[in-house]
């Protein structure tokens, strides 16, 4: 048996085998990143210097910055952009609370957890083509949807087909769809809290929404974060639903960015300047990533 | 008063506890009482989907809403039948096959991902866990159009192989991995190498036992993901018979005919699974995710 | 086909020439006739979006019989999102025959994706109808091979029109009521609530199913000049036709957000239908239904104008040369095979193939001798002679139909009509700029 002779640091040949077992392990991921992740991006950014008539025979065209400028000017850029960050703004948060509320209440001590749980993760197991359609149907001016809010005496909306109401079908499709799934990872984070701090809470005279306030939101604010983040970054891919129920109508109200890039390349044949596009959606969802971790760095975990 | 004052102490204990026996059965029921609402109110697209897939498609779309909205008046299975027909059987394969294969592989590489990102020490440690994490946060539906033509030119078009490498690598997969290993205590580590042992060891014989929930924890949240994937699929693959069973269902739009009746067994059929499974396993996931259950 | 036709036709070709399509300058394949069946099976890929897979492979089947070393493989393209998904395709490389809408055949050609068919079937030329072949005949050489073409007319619910006290329209070819007559009588029916919705177009924001009531109003088919890319979709005839348009779903006569609009007819639950033959399929089966047609509406002051053009099959110009001659024989096959081709092997065809031939065959079909039908094969007739307009055939034939399908769909949901194709007029410009 060997001894070590310190007990801070190992020996330099330990540390070394440590260090390149390590970047071993990490191969397979290292390499995929850089396939998936690395290659494409590059890839992008470098195509969105040329323009091209797609399968033409004369060779794409360099016009160096001109796509990005282009793009600059085009107003309908600019609202794609602010389309996506408002979407953003309104369906994150109210994913997260709805997400959070249901992982509350389905955290007390009920009858048929389990069946609570499931039906409300059954959206998730949908897939988003499938949610599209029938939220499609559901939601026509004179369907379903419409039809149950008039029965409870509410006002109804043109969904998908009015200017305003889009944007909102879309974000209760979103929110449908994904909130099962959060929920699943808060009620783990809940369940993680130690009962002490409740005990605690109790003999304070705190009653169960107080304690919900005080003692689980600070301790669980870590994996919310996370949440949320990852959260952010499903819904600015989102394109199922704007492809096959808006196409960015109507009047552009949903043109998000991953739909215009996407229309750009194909539709209207202009590949350059959907990938200088794309670019910008990356960076754009790079800082988010980053400013959301960076919160997450400054934040106390559960114990 | 006087009268609950003249009790004996243990009747009285008795009596207080009944009280908040009746109180605490009160709100349970309340409680699931606003869990039962809520969960219709998340179940009516869903019960609407399974009549309209049991039901010819002409009375899914009268244009008056009532009861029969949601039963259908005339059960059929004609919808299913036209779906198999249509050889859905080989697209609901790729979906499972896919799915699978991610989820085990995935789950692999995330466990050799994140044990030297959390476990091991060595330079360059913490930026390189940000990096990776960071990336893999990203999706990569962001990069698919040029995914595409790098899949091309390595003719990996049209296969298999191309839906299943994507989604090997999920950020919250690795993320939630590596918060379980750095859960481990410290003494773990240090004790298996006092004892000489090398770190394939350390892996497999300490620490993966004591992570065994955060591994079905990944290997759930790679296959939700694959499962539902619809970009990427639909781009890299062009034969229908190896397209994934979630854009399967777009494929039914022609231009002389729409056949939803179709869509709506397809999607039924392909919600099944994930729901039974998390039916059965519910518990377990939310185990898998916490880091106190299952201890 | 008339002259005004040439002169554009020209300037298109040298502007497929300038942006080098591979089409112009590729070698062509032989005449069909001279060619024989590989000796070696050779699988082809086959991208299609006209009708069902299963159908298809239906076709397919008939035709794998009579040439045992061609394999043909079917792939269902979205009709939802035709372009975009072809598109794809031809970027993966495996494609050799596709269904064409025949507008887009300039488009397709200017990206390389269409092999000259002129020298294979110049011997059967003549027995496609001419204005079948004008739509997919660029400056002299056929692109693609229509297979099919049809139009749009008005299916009317007898019982609504019973019920409001209005008179049926005339059953001859020719005699067509005014698009304000159809209006009104809508109206009634809703006012009344005999019908739930007063008129259903086929798929409403498809530009295919808008565009006679520009041309009835005199404002053409969107695009002009010598390049045709001059796009011309706000002017006066354009503006008031769709602002007429979006009237209806603004009144309640049409319903918003509704696609499955054959389906509503056919359930009773309109008054009227603008559709096509091949929706009689579908309206038929419902044996209930006390229905009639007549010819397309005109405008009271404008002309008779209808729709024409349809789909065809073209072969990749990228394709090896192997499997673009065994890609011919399906085309011949297809259009000139024995009994009639695809018609034989496809009872359930919908709508008008492009041969005397195979007319004769599709005519027999059981489904248009309904009684409610009568007087099916006059219209067509009348309106192919007198009405049919050709949609434009030009370059940029994919973001014309990307962004006038957004145009629409915003005038239907209620945005003015005005504002939406001036700002329409403005990005097809733009997105047109790289081809000028």
């Amino acid at each position: 048996m060997t001894v070590r002779r310190s007990s801070r640091g190992r020996p330099g040949r330990a540390a070394r085998h440590e260090a390149r077992t390590a970047w071993l392990l990490l191969a397979p991921a290292l390499l995929l990143l850089l396939w998936l992740r690395i290659i494409p991006a590059g890839l992008a950014i470098v195509q969105s210097f040329y323009t091209s008539v797609p399968g033409s025979v004369l060779a794409p065209k360099w016009v160096g910055w001109q796509n990005y400028l282009d793009l600059f000017a085009d107003p309908g850029f600019w609202d794609a952009v602010w389309r996506t960050l408002l979407f953003a703004a309104l369906v994150n948060p109210l994913t997260m609370v709805v997400a959070l509320f249901l992982a509350w209440l389905l955290t007390r001590n009920l009858a048929f957890t389990g069946v609570w749980r499931t039906l409300a993760f059954l959206p998730t197991a949908l897939p988003l083509m499938g949610t599209t359609v029938v939220f499609g149907v559901l939601m026509r001016p004179e369907g379903v949807i419409n039809s149950l809010l008039a029965m409870a005496h509410l006002p109804g909306s043109g969904w998908f087909t009015d200017v305003n109401g889009a944007m909102a079908a879309l974000v209760i499709l979103s929110t449908w769809t994904a909130v099962g799934y959060w929920m699943i990872f808060l009620i783990a984070a809940i369940r993680d809290v130690p009962r002490d701090y409740y005990d605690a809470a109790m003999l304070d005279g705190a009653g169960e929404v107080q304690q919900f306030f005080t003692v689980t939101l600070p301790l669980i604010q870590r994996q919310l974060l996370f949440v949320l983040t990852a959260s952010t970054v499903w819904n600015f891919i989102l394109y199922a639903p704007v492809s096959a129920l808006t196409r960015g109508g109507p009047q552009g109200s949903t043109n998000f960015l991953m739909y215009d890039i996407i229309t750009r390349y194909y539709a209207l044949s202009s590949p350059g300047s959907a990938l200088a596009e794309m670019t910008i959606l990356f960076i754009l969802m790079g800082v988010t990533v980053w400013l959301q971790f960076r919160l997450l760095s400054r934040m106390r975990s559960a114990p | 008063m006087a009268a609950i004052q003249a009790l004996e102490p243990h009747a009285k204990r008795a009596l207080a506890r009944r009280g908040l026996t009746r109180r605490r059965a009160l709100r349970r029921g309340l409680a699931t009482g606003a869990a039962l609402l809520i969960s219709l109110l998340f179940a009516v697209p869903f019960i609407w989907l399974v009549a309209s897939a049991f039901r010819p498609v002409a009375q899914t779309f009268q244009a008056s809403v009532d009861l029969w909205t949601f039963i259908p008046r005339t059960w059929t299975l004609e919808n299913f039948t036209a779906a198999f027909s249509k050889g859905f059987a080989a697209n609901l394969f790729n979906s499972l096959w896919v799915t699978g294969v991610s989820a085990l592989l995935g789950t692999v590489l995330a466990v050799l991902a994140a044990f030297p990102l959390a476990v091991m020490r060595f330079p360059g440690r913490d930026l390189l866990f940000v990096v990776v994490v960071f990336a893999f946060m990203i999706p990569f539906e962001v990069v698919a159009l040029p995914l595409t033509s790098v899949f091309n030119q390595l003719g990996l078009a049209n296969t298999l192989t191309a839906l299943i490498v994507p989604g090997l690598v999920h950020g919250l997969a690795i993320f939630n991995l590596r918060q379980f290993f750095l859960s481990v205590p410290r003494e773990q580590r240090e004790a298996a190498l006092l004892d000489g042992a090398r770190w394939w060891r350390i892996l497999w014989q300490i620490y993966l036992p004591l992570v065994r929930p955060a591994v079905i924890g990944s290997a759930m949240i790679l296959a939700m993901a694959q499962w539902n994937a619809w970009l990427w699929p639909s781009l890299i693959i062009t034969d229908n018979s190896k397209q994934t069973g979630a854009v399967a269902i777009g494929l039914q739009d022609s231009a002389y005919t729409q056949n939803y009746g179709l869509a709506f067994a397809e999607v039924f059929i392909l919600a099944l699974i994930p729901a039974l499974l998390i039916f059965i396993g519910q518990r377990t996931f939310t185990q898998s995710l916490s880091h106190s259950g299952g201890k | 086909m008339d002259s005004s036709a040439k002169k554009p036709a020209a300037a298109l070709a040298g502007l497929l020439f300038s942006l080098g399509a591979a089409s112009v300058g590729a070698a062509t394949i032989p005449a069909v006739d001279t060619l024989k069946a590989p000796e070696k099976t050779v699988t082809l890929n086959y991208y299609g979006g006209a009708i069902p897979a299963e159908r298809a492979n239906g076709i397919i089947a008939a035709f794998e019989k009579q040439y045992p070393t061609i394999k043909i493989r079917y792939h269902a393209v979205p009709f939802n999102s035709y372009n975009e998904t072809l598109g794809a395709r031809f970027a993966q490389g495996d494609v050799d025959i596709f269904d064409i809408d025949q507008p887009q055949s300039a488009s397709y050609a200017v990206r390389g994706w269409e092999a000259d068919l002129s020298e294979a079937f110049a011997a059967k030329r003549a027995l496609i109808d001419p204005p079948a072949l004008q739509e997919s005949t660029i400056n002299g050489k056929l692109l693609n091979l229509p297979y099919q073409i049809g139009t749009t007319f008005l299916y009317y619910n007898k019982k609504v029109l019973k019920q409001i006290g209005v008179d049926f329209p005339s059953a001859n070819a020719g005699e067509a009521p005014t698009w304000e007559w159809v209006r009104d009588t809508a109206r009634k029916a809703v006012d009344a609530k005999a019908s739930a919705y007063g008129i259903t177009f086929s798929t409403p924001d498809m530009y295919y199913y808008v565009y006679p009531l520009a041309e009835s109003l005199g404002g053409g088919n969107g695009v002009t000049g010598e390049q045709q890319l001059t796009p011309d979709v706000n002017n006066a005839g354009w503006v008031k036709a769709l602002g007429w348009y979006g009237k209806l779903y603004a009144d309640g006569l049409a319903p918003r957000g509704v696609r499955e609009t054959a389906l509503a007819f056919a359930n009773g639950d309109s008054a009227f239908f603008y559709g096509g033959i091949w929706n009689s399929p579908s309206i038929a089966k419902n044996r209930d239904l006390d229905f009639a047609i007549t010819t397309a509406p005109r405008f009271k002051d404008g002309k008779d104008a209808t729709t024409s053009g349809g789909w065809a099959l073209g072969i990749s110009g990228l394709a090896s040369e192997e499997k673009q001659h065994a890609a011919a024989l399906f085309l011949n096959w297809y259009l000139f095979g024995e009994h009639g081709g695809f018609i034989a092997a496809d009872p359930q065809t919908e709508n008008v193939p492009t041969t005397e031939a195979t007319r004769t065959v599709f005519w027999r079909n059981q489904t248009y001798a309904d009684p409610r039908l009568a007087g099916l094969q006059p219209i067509l007739t009348w309106q192919a002679q007198h009405s049919a307009r050709i949609r434009p055939q030009t370059v940029g034939g994919a973001e014309f139909t990307q962004l006038m399908t957004g145009a629409i769909g915003d005038i239907i949901n209620g945005a003015d009509a005005q504002k939406t194709l001036d700002s329409t007029n403005a990005k097809l410009k733009a997105a047109w700029r790289k081809y000028q």
